[in-house]
């Protein structure tokens, strides 16, 4: 990530590779902080969206069945 | 308006006056359209009566034809026979009696009479003629004379009702001492005793003038090209005190002299003591012979005089003669246009400004720079304030905000190293007419002040710098500005920004400089000079400040100005900002530096989308029974996650988080899921968060994933923005925030995506200084992987909702 310096204190951050990409996360990230796995199964269906938008291909979580 | 006027000289109603000619003329004058018209003298050849009263008569109802103010001043011929005065023949005063008084009855003789038409008409050449019998002529005559009232006496200062003009009118027909020799035949001397109630009269006035305009028939400057055959040779026709008349000029600031007598067309610029405070430039400008006959093609001319609002002089010269009359085009034979240099018109501007301003200004440094969120922050330096007042003054700052923006009040500061006496600074907030109960931010403004001694404002003068700031102060993007007008708003310039300066005194040298963040570099900014709808007339403020006040004023862009001063507004590649170095700015204008917005073409579809995915959402926050039950689970999932990432582990610490989403009609954020880790009690929706503020606020506008803590960011413009709730248990301070733009799925992976795909913004807050929150300030590797870990999920939970809400309209 990028970090763009406001002054006096104040910084923000905007993607700067693709490891920042949203798409990007990890499934250590979960583990690392115990994150609940109905929360990390949010996330994975929301990576295989955004792929699917990419691609054009329907979302895996809809071919689930 | 322009002011507009056609210069006429030296008809010579006479034997050799061209009948046809002068319909041609007066046709062409016609279509100028002017405001004043103006012949210097040499109505007729001969100062007959007669001749004299159809001249006024015919100029007169000329004058009303065009709706034109006419002027006029004598030339020799109009008072001398044969126009020598050199002692050789009597001056007559017809002329005065005629041109100064009320000429109704001898109108009414001649016309009766005589059976004249009292126009420059053939028949008025030879009244006998036209009366018929030579005896009855000669006592219809006696008749007319006598009823020709006995004295006249012209206005030396006159103010025209059409336009904002100060004209002197001259005459420079009295008899040179030096020429009472013979040899003078058409020398001219203005009265001495002219010149000194001339003076006197223009020190007694203080209404500002746009410009100033001597009428005279004698050249106060030689005319070159004219040594012509001995009669029209120097020193034959001169002006013998011009010297004098040019230092009256000068001292009273005249801007335009017209004249006439030699009919040879002069057009010539003096500029008295160009480097000097006291010197004037002024235009001097010569009319030929407007119908005498001169065989010549060419041999004729008039002058057209168009003055700009701004006091710029252009003149055009129309040159024309046996077979052709006058037209405003052709070759430089026939059309030659003039325009003074507009610095010129500058100085003058500026002396005029000294005449009426009791002080004046060596220097001013306006340096504004702007920040990535928006804030500006101002920096101003006054050098060498110096005025002739005889107690101390209130110096009047006045700052106009943006709508949206707020000034930072504890950012006034007076830099006190840089103070030449102990100023006193004091702040009060001003509103203007446009603030409202519907909009209580817009127009508002503020005042501070700077109290100066007597003392202080002597010899080199005063000098003090000011600080100030305002957060939010101008739109980042072009959407921005799409999102806080309406589209019967969006008049020209509706998207743009800019950053101006108000000149209220006169001051040499104007210094603008103005400073962009990275991420508005695209911006080209040009300059923009403005001036009141009212100028030159302005009033003086009421505290005795001597500063122009212009308040409220209706402001004009004034583009030859702006010409004029866009080459000194360039960029400064060094220090990476753009500059305005002016020399003499206009008092009374407005100096404005003008960009427009950043834009980007939107994608329509994900536009509306989105547009559609906000109303959505923040619909069910209106009616919170409406979210679906995953949907408050998925949240409830965030919460817990975020909470998990970020927390301190601290069991007294209160943590919130809570989704934020865009309202258009508010341009503001509005809450659609909170959880507060102290209390189940739900927060109020009603609330709202200003694009631009808070961090909610400052995340979404800068789509930018911002920390902050307290104890690390002091910045005045990013800080949390209150939430007064109802009671203790709502207020808790918050110590550490961290906010995170979510955007449209199609648009999330970019690495800025435009405003327009901003659902709104996932915020986590904390009654402690979460050290995850510090470590992505300070960048640290373990807290950026949990800031990109949180943005994911978070973006993947608001997914969820809409997507739930689709499968569920509320």
């Amino acid at each position: 990530m990028r970090r763009i310096d406001l002054g006096e204190g104040a910084v923000a951050f905007e993607p700067d590779s693709a490891a920042d990409r949203v798409d990007q996360v990890s499934d250590e990230f979960f583990k690392r902080y115990n994150i609940s796995e109905e929360a990390a199964e949010l996330y994975r269906r929301y990576r295989s969206a955004i792929e699917a938008a990419a691609t054009g291909a329907r979302p895996k979580a809809d071919v689930k069945d | 308006m322009a002011i507009r006027l056609a210069h006429l000289s030296d008809l010579h109603f006479g034997r050799k006056f061209d009948f046809g000619l002068w319909s041609a003329v007066k046709a062409e004058i016609k279509r100028f359209d002017p405001d004043l018209l103006v012949v210097s003298g040499d109505m007729v050849d001969e100062p007959e009566p007669l001749h004299l009263l159809a001249a006024k008569c015919e100029l007169r109802s000329f004058a009303e034809d065009v709706a034109a103010e006419l002027v006029v001043v004598p030339g020799n011929h109009d008072v001398f026979a044969s126009g020598l005065a050199s002692g050789l023949s009597q001056r007559q005063d017809w002329f005065d009696r005629i041109f100064f008084n009320d000429t109704a009855e001898a109108e009414r003789v001649a016309e009766e009479e005589f059976g004249l038409r009292l126009r420059l008409d053939p028949s008025v050449l030879n009244p006998k003629r036209a009366a018929g019998l030579f005896k009855k002529v000669i006592g219809v005559e006696d008749d007319f004379r006598s009823s020709i009232p006995a004295r006249g006496e012209q206005d030396l200062v006159r103010r025209p009702a059409n336009c904002d003009v100060l004209l002197a009118q001259l005459d420079s027909t009295r008899v040179p001492t030096a020429a009472l020799d013979p040899i003078g035949l058409a020398t001219g001397e203005v009265d001495k005793a002219d010149l000194a109630a001339l003076r006197e009269e223009l020190s007694k006035i203080s209404q500002p003038y746009l410009v100033r305009i001597a009428v005279i028939h004698h050249h106060v400057l030689p005319i070159a090209f004219s040594g012509g055959r001995w009669l029209g040779a120097e020193p034959f026709m001169v002006l013998s005190n011009a010297g004098t008349v040019l230092s009256l000029f000068k001292e009273h600031h005249f801007d335009l002299v017209l004249h006439g007598h030699k009919h040879v067309p002069q057009y010539s610029r003096i500029d008295l003591m160009p480097q000097h405070e006291a010197g004037y430039p002024i235009a001097v400008l010569a009319a030929g012979s407007a119908a005498l006959q001169t065989g010549s093609a060419t041999g004729n001319c008039l002058n057209y005089v168009t003055i700009s609002e701004n006091g710029h002089i252009e003149v055009e010269a129309c040159y024309y003669g046996a077979g052709s009359g006058p037209t405003r085009s052709g070759g430089p034979d026939r059309y030659v246009r003039y325009s003074e240099s507009l610095v010129s018109a500058k100085r003058r501007a500026l002396r005029r400004a000294e005449e009426r301003h009791p002080i004046r200004c060596r220097c001013r440094e306006l340096a504004c720079e702007i920040t990535e969120s928006g804030d500006l922050q101002f920096d101003l330096t006054i050098k060498g304030f110096r005025g002739d007042v005889r107690r101390s003054i209130l110096r009047e700052h006045r700052v106009g905000l943006a709508d949206d923006s707020w000034f930072v009040d504890d950012r006034l500061e007076v830099v006190r190293d840089n103070c030449s006496h102990d100023v006193k600074l004091e702040l009060q907030v001003e509103r203007d007419a446009g603030a409202g109960a519907d909009n209580p931010r817009k127009g508002q403004k503020r005042r501070f002040t700077i109290a100066a001694s007597e003392e202080a404002l002597r010899g080199d003068g005063l000098s003090y710098r000011v600080r100030w700031a305002c957060a939010n102060g101008t739109n980042l993007t072009r959407w921005e500005a799409e999102e806080r007008t309406t589209a019967e708003d969006r008049a020209d310039g509706w998207d743009e920004e800019w950053l101006s300066d108000t000149i209220t005194h006169p001051l040499d040298r104007l210094l603008l400089t103005l400073k962009f963040p990275p991420s508005l570099a695209a911006c080209r900014p040009v300059l923009e000079c403005r001036r009141p709808s009212s100028y030159p007339a302005y009033e003086l403020s009421q505290t005795g400040s001597g500063d122009a006040d212009l308040r409220d004023k209706e402001w004009l862009k004034d583009d030859k100005i702006t010409e004029c001063d866009k080459d000194q507004f360039q960029y400064d590649p060094v220090n990476g900002l753009w500059r305005l170095d002016v020399a003499d700015p206009m008092v009374g204008y407005n100096y404005r530096i003008v960009w427009k917005t950043v834009g980007e073409l939107a994608d329509i579809e994900i536009k509306t989308e989105v547009a559609q995915q906000r109303e959505m959402l923040l619909g069910a926050a209106r009616d919170p029974r409406s979210w679906p039950q995953p949907s408050l689970k998925a949240f409830d999932e965030l919460a817990n996650a975020l909470g998990t990432v970020f927390a301190s582990g601290v069991a007294r610490e209160k943590r919130i988080v809570e989704f934020m989403v865009y309202d258009s009609a508010g341009v503001s954020l509005r809450p659609v899921l909170t959880r507060r880790s102290w209390t189940e009690k739900p927060v109020k929706y009603d609330y709202q968060v200003p694009l631009g503020r808070g961090l909610a606020g400052a995340a979404f506008q800068q789509r930018r994933d911002m920390p902050w803590a307290k104890s690390h960011t002091h910045s005045p413009f990013i800080k949390p923005y209150p939430y007064e709730g109802e009671d203790d248990e709502d207020r808790v301070e918050l110590k550490s925030i961290l906010a995170m733009p979510i955007f449209h799925i199609k648009q999330a992976s970019l690495k800025r995506p435009p405003p327009w795909s901003c659902l709104g913004v996932v915020l986590f807050g904390s009654s402690l200084e979460a050290r995850a929150i510090l470590g992505i300030i300070q960048k640290k590797k373990k807290s950026m992987e949990a800031l990109r870990g949180a943005r994911g999920l978070a973006h993947a939970v608001v997914d969820s909702l809409v997507k739930d809400l689709e499968g569920h309209p509320s």
